[in-house]
């Protein structure tokens, strides 16, 4: 096997690690999650590229869902879609916009687009109702502080993350 | 911190049945849940629970604590549906801007009992299958992924790795927390506090990355021999 996908490897069980630290964390409301495992993507992205960022995901999801118990269920859905559209969106905002914003603002994008992308899902597969994007303006909010936390731990993994790759001399 | 793992080892048929068999009934159980608009159809699928915890040993009582964690949800579903619905009022409503009405209700509890059906069902699924077979599974459904990651060879492969890495990277964790918990708790004030989540956050990827090189070895020789 490449290096290059064990190293993919460790950073997807890291994100998994951090995912479960997250539980340990008292937060404002009871479904509200800081995401910390966005970081550790955020940070493929910056140092890999969106490829092995959204494989990392992909995977950390599914793998998760069923550590977790969550395969196949509501969460695992709104797992799915938030982090795909998230990375998505950070990728195309990293690549369009790269030497203009910073990862903190990259970050608070991917938070953004994560909420909404949920927020979609619950109204229109689940709760059938608009009434959830009465609570997203709250949620976006809490977003700003959960996207500059995001980014300040992704921007100081990028650096870690950089010495690994020129160390490894990996692709 | 983590509540792994989820597989319930009986010997009964469910248990032994090909999990590609089993997706594909999960998968058509959560397609007739998503469009059913009828009551008897839920009805049904619920029997159609029953009978299969039955028979693969696992008590109805599991299957409904599985719902607790969703609590907030399902209250959260349902008064969106109880002030957000038009219809006919409940007796004494509306009360100022408050409307409560039947199809309100209705829908909430409509709802309500899709996503109980569909966790249910779900979790029938994952207590039934190892996570060998669920891994094995997942390689299959991400097979076509292979295209659009060329540079992955052997998605199984770094599943499995990840799995390996998860209970060394685990106790790295529960070290480092330990460590740090009793600083924390120190901290005064939101803001220093999350100043000091983000160090621990940092001096944790930090940690692991300089032992990668170690970890990656260790688990290489294990996987190899």
């Amino acid at each position: 096997m490449k290096k290059k996908n064990i190293y993919i490897s460790l950073f997807t069980a890291l994100s998994i690690i951090i995912h479960g630290f997250e539980y340990m964390i008292p937060v404002v409301t009871p479904w509200f999650k800081l995401g910390l495992a966005n970081s550790v993507s955020l940070a493929v992205l910056v140092v890999y590229g969106l490829k092995d960022a959204l494989f990392v995901t992909l995977l950390r999801i599914f793998i998760s869902s069923i550590i977790f118990g969550t395969f196949l269920g509501p969460a695992f859905f709104l797992s799915l879609s938030g982090g795909i559209v998230s990375i998505t969106t950070m990728g195309f905002f990293y690549y369009l916009a790269n030497p203009f914003l910073s990862t903190i603002g990259i970050s608070l994008l991917g938070a953004y687009s994560h909420i909404l992308a949920q927020g979609f899902v619950i109204s229109k597969f689940m709760i059938g109702h608009d009434s959830i994007f009465l609570l997203i303006p709250g949620m976006l909010l809490l977003s700003l502080v959960t996207g500059i936390i995001n980014g300040t731990i992704s921007s100081r993994l990028c650096t870690h993350l950089m010495l690994v790759k020129q160390k490894e001399k990996l692709v | 911190m983590f509540t792994l793992p989820k597989h319930i080892k009986k010997d009964t048929f469910l248990h032994k049945l090909n999990p590609r068999i089993k997706l594909s009934v999960l998968l058509l159980i959560i397609g007739i849940i998503a469009c059913t608009h009828s009551l008897w159809t839920l009805s049904g699928i619920f029997l159609f629970i029953l009978i299969i915890s039955r028979y693969s040993k696992i008590s109805v009582s599991t299957l409904l604590i599985r719902l607790r964690p969703f609590s907030w949800f399902f209250t959260f579903t349902i008064i969106m549906q109880f002030f957000f619905i038009p219809g006919e009022s409940l007796p004494y409503f509306p009360v100022g801007c408050i409307d409560i009405t039947y199809d309100g209700i209705w829908q909430g509890v409509y709802l309500v009992e899709k996503l109980s059906l569909l966790i249910m069902s779900t979790y029938l699924f994952i207590s039934t299958t190892s996570p060998q077979e669920l891994v094995r599974l997942l390689d299959r459904i991400l097979a076509p992924g292979k295209r659009i990651f060329p540079q992955v060879t052997d998605i199984s492969e770094m599943v499995l790795l990840t799995i390996k890495f998860i209970p060394i990277l685990l106790c790295q964790a529960k070290d480092h927390i330990k460590k740090e918990k009793g600083k924390l708790k120190k901290k005064k004030g939101v803001k220093e506090r999350i100043g000091y989540l983000i160090m621990i956050v940092d001096s944790y990827f930090e940690s692991v990355i300089q032992n990668a090189h170690q970890m990656i070895d260790d688990v290489s020789n294990e996987t190899s021999s």
